[in-house]
């Protein structure tokens, strides 16, 4: 990449920072089963009977599977990172990665910008559309969470660049840390283990993050 | 009591309002430091209770902004996923209260209850 960005943590800070992250976010869904568990006891107790009303055991299913998902995003870590998961390199279509990545966030946050260029890279298409998912999410958690982010894509020598942006830039130097949530970590691992790299900026109410991916190796082709 | 909620996570915050709601309590809700900021200025809250991470950034902004306010502002019990926070954590010397996730109806109740008149 031709432009600046902030030096990135070293290996232990990394990973400290991801379980750091992980530890924060399971904390959210327990949170919920806790008290669905202890409303559903005191209506129990109340009328001498077990009574858990839809609405509540939709949450409580919804924190399940919340749970469930960061069981399954962890593990898969560990054997990407034990090189016991292989990946399904590409050839993969950057603007169809980008346009999933906007309909797996549902419009939270919603991806606004220029259409990627036309462009493939041998990249593990399901796997990329979860990063770049993560990635925007992040950005959107880290910068001013007005729930948009803007998204630039470009070609460069041998690799493109994904970028999503939040907020204004300015203010000061702010570290990733926690905020940045356990899906950026997570991201951050599945763009490294296509080759890539992630670049992470982040100050007052302002972040971008960006996926530069590889476009050569097998399957792979670049244009734009 | 009067109560002003700021937290990102829907079913959290749902739970939250009905638990405090059924008690007696007026829980005005919202999902951004932002949001809350501008509730604090224009209402007068009896307690904040608020998330340590909202969506638009870090809540301890929201803490800043009641410090700096002109009037002694509402006692904060701070919600944090961070588990409980060190003792030596500056942030424990600014809010009233923090609540570590993930806690109970019983500990948000007690949190809570500390400060009905």
């Amino acid at each position: 990449m031709t432009e600046e960005w902030p030096p990135e943590p070293d290996a232990e800070t990394l990973r400290r920072e991801t379980m750091g992250a992980f530890a924060h976010e399971i904390r959210t869904p327990l949170t919920s089963i806790r008290m669905v568990m202890e409303l559903a006891k005191r209506s129990a107790d109340a009328e001498g009977g077990m009574r858990l009303d839809r609405e509540l055991a939709e949450m409580l299913a919804a924190s399940v599977d919340d749970l469930q998902q960061l069981a399954d995003d962890l593990q898969e870590m560990s054997r990407l990172e034990r090189g016991k998961l292989a990946l399904a390199p590409g050839p993969c279509d950057l603007a169809a990665a980008v346009s999933a990545a906007g309909e797996l966030l549902g419009g939270s946050p919603a991806i606004e910008g220029e259409a990627p260029p036309a462009v493939e890279g041998p990249w593990d298409a399901g796997r990329l559309v979860r990063a770049l998912a993560g990635l925007a999410r992040s950005a959107n958690r880290m910068g001013d969470g007005s729930g948009t982010v803007r998204l630039t894509c470009r070609v460069e020598p041998g690799q493109a660049v994904v970028e999503f942006a939040s907020g204004r830039p300015g203010g000061e130097e702010r570290p990733i840390a926690a905020d940045a949530g356990f899906a950026f970590f997570r991201a951050r691992q599945l763009v490294v283990a296509m080759g890539g790299s992630v670049h992470c900026e982040r100050r007052d109410r302002f972040a971008r993050v960006a996926a530069v991916l590889p476009l050569g190796g097998p399957g792979g082709r670049g244009g734009g | 009591m009067k109560i002003l909620l700021a937290e990102d996570e829907r079913t959290i915050s749902r739970l939250i309002r009905q638990v405090l709601t059924n008690n007696g309590h007026e829980v005005t809700w919202c999902a951004s430091g932002r949001e809350a900021e501008e509730l604090l200025e224009r209402e007068r809250f009896d307690l904040v209770l608020l998330d340590l991470h909202l969506a638009d950034g870090d809540g301890m902004r929201v803490v800043a902004a009641i410090e700096a306010a002109s009037e002694p502002g509402p006692p904060v019990v701070l919600m944090t996923g961070e588990g409980v926070l060190d003792a030596d954590d500056p942030r424990t010397r600014r809010v009233a209260t923090i609540l570590p996730k993930p806690f109970d109806l019983g500990e948000l109740e007690r949190a809570v209850n500390a400060f009905v008149a």
